[in-house]
């Protein structure tokens, strides 16, 4: 067994009416993914119920593991370009803001200064990612819960996000569109015009999203109090993102540690009080209308300019290391590249993967909750298994 | 007793242009008229069903900013038969694990009663039949409540023989839900009895036709039946049975093809059956408006009254599907809880209050109404504010003490 025994004595649950009368009773083992609507991907669960009520849960991942880091340590031709391809498709839904991640990373290691234009147009990309990303969440933690619409709600904005990624990027989830030192090429000219159509409906659409789910009194039983895990706790587990600032702390790498250019951007870092399902569900809802907020900051100041510095295509960087972190949609997402001096693709690539930590809280929210709970508290981590397995 | 019982199977009215050989019972009692009739109802079920599915996936479309079927048919309305087709000719699985007997069977056990239900629902005037029901019984509203709850059996056999957890747990919380929400279904209709001082729908309905529709006489009567049903027929936000985000189907996981079908006119059948008996039982089923035959108009709910029965009851299918795009699902305890919690003390109140309208008169019973509506006010209150401070307000705030990685002790 993978539980540590101090979480079982965390959460024993109240006696059931089976274990007050000394009834015998037979535990059932119940198997949940990898092939399972709700897992989010190929998860896998292994519950052990008493009924209706999980006594211990064992989580089984690698189903998705592609290698990610080694291959993009073997970049011949792409060099150091390659490990963004893959990283790219580790979390699908928040690719520009990993590519980010590791572009600084790269920078950091070879030296390379970025234009300004660049670096606002990364904001402004990230951040619409972000909306993309949490947008996903709302859809799936609402068909979590029971409600078929929010999906739908979600994905009409996702569409018109994805479609901006295509004219600027050339794909809808993989734009593989950052460069060391810059962007691959400029954007469209009707890029501003674009993105300020996306943020004007993307405020209707999160009104549309209030209305539809979050004070819906049978959302709120089924969120509130549930999954609970305090800031001593997270801060074990080493938790982060709207999981972390659910339980008050507020930290987020944005305002901790303010990288790129988000230390000119007014934006609040929303913190919640208890640590419950329906706090991260609310964090994340503020979170897209402070990613509008950065995003119109950004519109606004949007310099003209090259996007690309002067970076050489093959980069050699001196022998070092860098480690990057940044704020992506689920956590504190870093990125470790090695360089060895010699050759042009980096010697060792690593990435802190926030999705596979928060998943690390997922025994001490299930333990002891009802099946229905089970699966509400594994959408509240907002996992995605590309990221988890990598 | 059980003489009258047994004299009450037979027809009632037979209408007297009938030949002989029609009403001259055969084989089991059944005459031929009876049949026809039978053939005549489950073509109406099933061509229903097929209609229901439709416009439950048009109003998920147009709720869910899509426009749901478009291309088979003008409007997408050839979908479903197209479905039945694709149903039909799909391989018909039967799992390894699964009981060989029990397991066809099941399919058939879920729908026959819902069936058998529709043959005391009172559709109205029909030319040449007058008030028209295929099976006029004296006892129907006792009927109407057992064999529906037989459909439990079926469920349950389905999810254990399938030989799959899930659909055994999906059957154990058919089982749960059935017997809570049974209660108060029964609960709300003897409030409707007491009014028509009758167990016969037909009666049921004329009875409201003089002292007007049950839904404004006992409203929380009305409301407990309908959520009831609602939650009988495993409908969203009752679905528990089926919770396709949790135990991905219940007791259906494992059939395919046509048997799946079954399950699924079933259910759909299921709406459209409470939906005819909420608008017989308490919304004044044929009649065009309430009143109109003290106005004089009820002519017109005598001439066109199928029209009207048919008209409500498509707006209460309407309903229960819309609720069905816009509310997240109960979780079980909570389901238990507004079984024995909410519908049962409520169809209690709403029995009391009828017996006071039905022994003191209006003006007490008006007084109940409005203790009662004070009473839901002051628990109203009182939950909102049990509920602890709203939480959106408290994150909106960002604190200005930000840690930093250090602070936190995190790796630079």
């Amino acid at each position: 067994m993978a539980i540590a025994p101090s979480i079982d004595m965390l959460r024993e649950p109240a006696p059931s009416v089976a274990e007050e009368r000394n009834l015998e009773t037979v535990e059932m083992t119940i198997n949940m993914g990898p092939q399972h609507p709700s897992t989010h991907g190929v998860f896998r669960m292994v519950l052990t119920l008493e009924g209706e009520r999980v006594k211990n849960v064992q989580s089984h991942i690698g189903y998705l593991h592609r290698g990610a880091e080694k291959l993009g340590e073997s970049g011949d031709l792409e060099g150091y370009r390659k490990a963004m391809i893959t990283l790219d498709r580790t979390d699908y839904l928040s690719s520009l803001l990993n590519e980010h991640a590791y572009v600084m990373a790269v920078e950091k290691l070879a030296g390379i200064s970025v234009p300004e234009r660049a670096e606002y147009i990364r904001v402004i990309l990230g951040e619409i990612t972000r909306i993309n990303s949490h947008c996903m969440f709302y859809g799936a933690f609402g068909a979590d819960s029971g409600a078929t619409t929010p999906f739908m709600y979600a994905f009409a904005l996702r569409e018109e996000i994805q479609q901006l990624f295509e004219a600027v990027g050339g794909a809808r989830m993989f734009p593989n569109y950052y460069r060391a030192g810059g962007l691959r090429e400029d954007v469209p000219h009707d890029f501003v015009r674009r993105v300020q159509t996306i943020i004007d409906r993307a405020l209707y659409a999160f009104d549309d999203f209030d209305n539809l789910i979050t004070t819906n009194e049978i959302f709120l039983s089924r969120t509130r109090g549930l999954g609970i895990i305090d800031q001593t706790r997270a801060l074990d587990l080493g938790v982060s993102g709207p999981l972390l600032r659910a339980t008050g702390l507020p930290y987020d790498v944005r305002r901790s540690e303010p990288y790129s250019i988000y230390d000119r951007f007014a934006f609040d870092v929303p913190v919640g009080t208890t640590g419950d399902c329906y706090e991260r569900y609310l964090i994340r809802q503020e979170e897209m209308r402070q990613s509008v907020r950065i995003i119109d900051q950004a519109l606004k100041d949007l310099p003209g300019g090259p996007t690309m510095g002067n970076a050489p295509k093959a980069l050699r960087p001196p022998k070092g290391e860098a480690y990057v972190r940044i704020e992506n949609s689920r956590g504190d997402f870093g990125v470790y590249l090695v360089s060895d001096g010699k050759s042009s693709a980096p010697y060792r690539v690593k990435y802190r993967s926030p999705c596979f930590v928060n998943l690390q809280s997922l025994n001490d929210m299930v333990i002891g909750t009802y099946i229905a709970d089970a699966v509400v508290a594994l959408g509240s981590i907002d996992i995605v298994l590309g990221e988890v397995d990598r | 007793m059980t003489n009258n019982a047994a004299s009450e199977l037979t027809l009632q009215a037979v209408p007297s242009w009938m030949p002989a050989f029609l009403v001259a019972p055969m084989i089991g009692g059944l005459s031929l008229a009876d049949l026809i009739a039978l053939v005549v109802l489950l073509l109406f079920v099933l061509n229903f069903v097929m209609i229901e599915i439709w416009m439950e996936r048009k109003v998920a479309g147009h709720v869910q900013l899509r426009r749901g079927p478009l291309h088979v048919g003008p409007h997408g309305s050839l979908q479903s038969p197209a479905d039945v087709l694709k149903l039909l000719t799909k391989e018909d699985l039967t799992p390894v694990a699964a009981d060989p007997i029990v397991f066809p069977m099941a399919p058939y056990l879920v729908f026959v009663p819902v069936f058998l239900t529709f043959l005391v629902i009172p559709w109205g005037p029909l030319v040449l039949f007058g008030n028209f029901v295929i099976r006029p019984f004296d006892l129907g509203l006792v009927y109407m409540v057992a064999i529906p709850a037989m459909q439990g059996i079926g469920l349950v056999m389905a999810g254990w023989s399938s030989g799959n957890k899930y659909s055994l747990l999906g059957s154990a919380r058919v089982v749960a839900q059935l017997i809570s929400y049974e209660l108060p279904m029964v609960i709300a209709l003897l409030g409707v009895a007491m009014m028509a001082e009758s167990l016969n729908l037909t009666t049921i309905v004329e009875s409201q036709m003089k002292q007007g529709w049950n839904v404004f006489l006992q409203p929380i009567g009305f409301l407990v039946f309908f959520l009831a049903t609602m939650s009988e027929m495993s409908r969203a936000p009752f679905d528990i049975a089926v919770a396709e985000s949790e135990i991905v189907g219940g007791p259906f996981v494992e059939y395919s093809g046509m048997r799946w079908g079954m399950f699924y006119l079933a259910e759909f059948a299921a709406v459209c059956l409470n939906s005819a008996l909420s608008t017989a039982l308490f919304l004044g089923g044929w009649e065009l408006f309430p009143g109109s035959h003290a106005l004089g108009l009820g002519w017109i709910s005598d001439q066109f009254g199928l029209l009207f029965f048919m008209g409500k009851m498509i707006v209460l299918v309407v309903i229960i599907q819309w609720a069905r795009f816009v509310l997240p699902r109960l979780r079980i305890d909570q389901l238990m809880d507004f079984a024995w919690k909410f519908l049962l003390p409520a169809g209690f109140v709403n029995f009391i209050l009828t017996a006071i309208l039905q022994v003191f008169g209006f003006v007490p019973f008006a007084i109940g109404i409005g203790l009662t509506l004070a009473l839901a006010a002051v628990l109203l209150a009182t939950y909102q504010a049990r509920r602890s401070p709203s939480t959106v307000a408290l994150i909106r705030t960002a604190p200005e003490a930000v840690p930093t990685s250090q602070g936190l002790g995190l790796p630079v």
